[in-house]
């Protein structure tokens, strides 16, 4: 959570600069309370911790502010700049992933309000599966972040790919409970708990993946824009970013719309 | 150029007298080709 990524900055308006950075700060460390959450919840149903539990469910006012005021800002900084171009799609993609963000939050709360239920504690077996599937999520709801917080579309593929790796041990933790389940029926409810777990890791693996997906669309793959001309069509300009590049007081620099009569019919 | 961007059909940008880019109003406005272009559309020179 450093400087903000050249991605988002660079505009003449410093206010918009910083409205945009201010929300994907924001965004962060929503994603950091999150992924607290999501460490907190598994380590609550793997070591039976109560307090840990009503710790999570505390913490869900935190995560839900988080996300009225990022909606708020959203609303404000479209009406205020109309942001267009890679702008736009930056002020989507962080709108979409705190959506998802708080989707993996209500997750992590299912997993705390399992052991607040107290229906019995999960088989040595299951607490590992749960606990191995739960650094895998976490690790890839991290990495979705990082793809986030440095807008680095290859993190974000990275996750996308990683996310098969889960959903294999999700399906194997899966078999593992059910012959677990089978060899001792008496514990059929704990059995079916635990399936709803590894199920809400899952989920989580798969929130991460949507985050990082969305991360992607802001910066494209394969449409990196061209700074030297494209198709050689700008001749002798001088290079955007340096100062002195700057379009001279004549204003040569213009968009020229056109609505020829042809077209207008 | 939210006028520009409302009214027409095609959009192209010049800079310092050469033309940078052409295309639909709808792509030029979200997806740019050139950099020029889009740092000219999201504020970040001009």
């Amino acid at each position: 959570m450093s400087s903000p990524p050249p991605v988002l900055e660079g505009h003449i308006s410093k206010a918009f600069d910083g409205a945009l950075a201010g929300l994907h700060i924001r965004a962060l460390e929503m994603g950091g309370l999150v992924l607290d959450q999501v460490r907190e919840a598994a380590r609550a149903y793997t070591e039976w911790d109560m307090h840990a539990a009503a710790r999570v469910i505390d913490r869900a006012s935190m995560v839900s502010a988080y996300e009225a005021s990022i909606d708020h800002d959203q609303f404000t900084l479209i009406a205020r700049r109309q942001p267009v171009s890679r702008d736009l799609r930056a002020i989507f993609a962080l709108a979409k992933s705190v959506a998802e963000l708080q989707r993996a939050e209500a997750e992590a709360r299912k997993i705390a309000r399992t052991v607040l239920q107290q229906n019995g504690r999960p088989a040595r077996a299951t607490s590992v599966d749960v606990r191995h599937l739960a650094q895998l999520a976490t690790s890839l709801l991290r990495l979705a972040l990082e793809a986030l917080d440095r807008i680095d579309g290859a993190i974000a593929r990275q996750v996308i790919e990683r996310d098969d790796e889960l959903d294999g041990e999700y399906a194997a933790g899966l078999r593992r409970l059910l012959t677990h389940a089978m060899e001792d029926p008496r514990h059929l409810d704990v059995a079916m708990e635990a399936a709803f777990v590894l199920k809400s890791l899952e989920a989580i693996g798969e929130h991460a993946r949507i985050i990082a997906r969305q991360v992607a669309s802001i910066v494209p793959e394969g449409e990196q824009r061209s700074a030297e001309g494209g198709s050689g069509s700008l001749g002798d300009a001088p290079p955007p970013d340096t100062p002195s590049s700057s379009p001279s007081p004549t204003g040569s620099a213009s968009p020229a719309a056109s609505a020829s009569p042809d077209e207008t019919h | 150029m939210q006028q520009a961007a409302r009214v027409s059909q095609r959009t192209a940008y010049f800079h310092l007298g050469s033309l940078v880019e052409v295309g639909d109003t709808d792509r030029v406005f979200t997806n740019p080709r050139h950099k020029l272009t889009e740092d000219y559309i999201t504020g970040r020179f001009g």
